[in-house]
């Protein structure tokens, strides 16, 4: 009879905290797992940009006549992508013990921006052009 | 007095209550949608670099087999003059994916064909091995064209020759075979436009048969000159020379 009528009517406010606390926390854990996936989206459709980006490159390195030593840093394209070359002469030995002519070293990167962070790829490729 | 007070909440009690809740389901409501938006925009984007890095690879490996006698050149199909450059591939069987065997092994021709939401679908068009002038315009007006890409706003082709480093935007019969093709896409939806270029490898005559038209149905494969540039004899110094360049991800 001496109990008062508010025991047992009601959650106390630890108990509402709690709850507010352990929603918080999990719907954090939602919007985060949702960027990650958007993030990682983005990053693999840049890969694929980067990847026909430096294709493209390498296919006009291939279809030129005669090469020289140099490096060469490109502007970024529509999508963000920076192609940079460096063609070095490549120096090597037949079997004979003569030099060989004509090999050279490509280097090709293609490097981007994503989420304020510098990323690559990088295609190292040997032609033959005497 | 005292039992007043716990037969119910007040209607401040109430209201608030109700606030909670409905700001709750507001930025839960909130975040399903950003979820599902932003869940279908990667789906669409994810789908049209699936597509287009198919359309290069094809591309790709057809430029690079193209035979000895494929001739190549930017044709007219038609319809809207922004769409209306079409690259004819012929007497290339095997191109693009197709069946290398038969009478419609002849080439193929990828033109962006206007569709009727005011976008182009870039299409593939089968050739026969000898069309006539006449069975070629009735199979462009008619086709079968088969969608390969779609949503695009424009398709443009430019051709270079390793002799001439400038970019030429037509290419006819006589033009011979260019070294580097390029093709930019446009993006019906304004997103970035594309350019992809791709090497066609120089090819010479065999010496025992020199290959002549009339050879179409059995094209006479060219050997690559050395500039094809794989390494001619792997030195014992650079044991970590690749012999097949060409791959550029390792």
């Amino acid at each position: 009879m001496k109990q008062p009528l508010r025991q047992g009517g009601g959650f106390t406010l630890v108990e509402a905290m709690l709850a507010l606390a352990i929603f918080a926390f999990a719907m954090v854990g939602f919007g985060t797992a949702l960027d990650g996936v958007l993030e990682a989206g983005a990053l693999a459709r840049r890969e694929a940009f980067a990847r026909a980006a430096l294709n493209s490159r390498l296919a006009e390195v291939q279809s030129l006549a005669s090469l020289k030593a140099g490096n060469t840093t490109g502007e970024p394209d529509g999508r963000g992508i920076t192609v940079s070359q460096s063609i070095d002469s490549l120096s090597a030995q037949g079997s004979d013990g003569s030099d060989l002519a004509g090999l050279w070293t490509v280097t090709l990167r293609a490097s981007w921006k994503e989420g304020g962070e510098e990323r690559s790829l990088d295609s190292k490729v040997i032609l033959y052009r005497p | 007095m005292k039992r007043t007070m716990a037969t119910g909440f007040t209607l401040v009690e109430v209201v608030l209550a109700l606030a909670i809740a409905g700001l709750l389901a507001i930025s839960v409501f909130a975040m399903i949608s950003a979820s599902t938006s932003g869940t279908a925009q990667l789906a669409t984007e994810s789908l049209r670099e699936r597509r287009e890095e198919t359309l290069t690879r094809l591309l790709r490996q057809s430029f690079a087999n193209l035979p000895i006698d494929g001739g190549v050149v930017l044709t007219n199909i038609g319809g809207d003059v922004t769409t209306s450059a079409a690259l004819a591939v012929t007497n290339a069987p095997g191109g693009m994916g197709f069946l290398a065997d038969g009478e419609w092994s002849g080439g193929w021709i990828l033109g962006a064909r206007p569709q009727a939401d005011g976008t182009a679908t870039l299409a593939l068009l089968k050739l026969p091995v000898r069309p006539g002038s006449s069975t070629l315009g009735d199979l462009m007006e008619e086709g079968p064209w088969l969608p390969v890409f779609p949503g695009i706003s424009r398709a443009t082709w430019r051709f270079r020759t390793k002799q001439n480093n400038t970019w030429s935007e037509a290419w006819n019969e006589g033009s011979g075979r260019p070294d580097l093709v390029a093709l930019s896409l446009e993006f019906a939806d304004g997103s970035a436009a594309s350019e992809h270029l791709f090497w066609l490898p120089p090819v010479v005559a065999s010496t025992s048969s020199a290959p002549s038209s009339s050879t179409i149905n059995q094209p006479v494969f060219g050997t690559r000159t050395p500039d094809a540039s794989v390494v001619p004899t792997p030195p014992a110094s650079v044991p970590s020379v690749p012999t097949v360049p060409g791959v550029p991800i390792p």
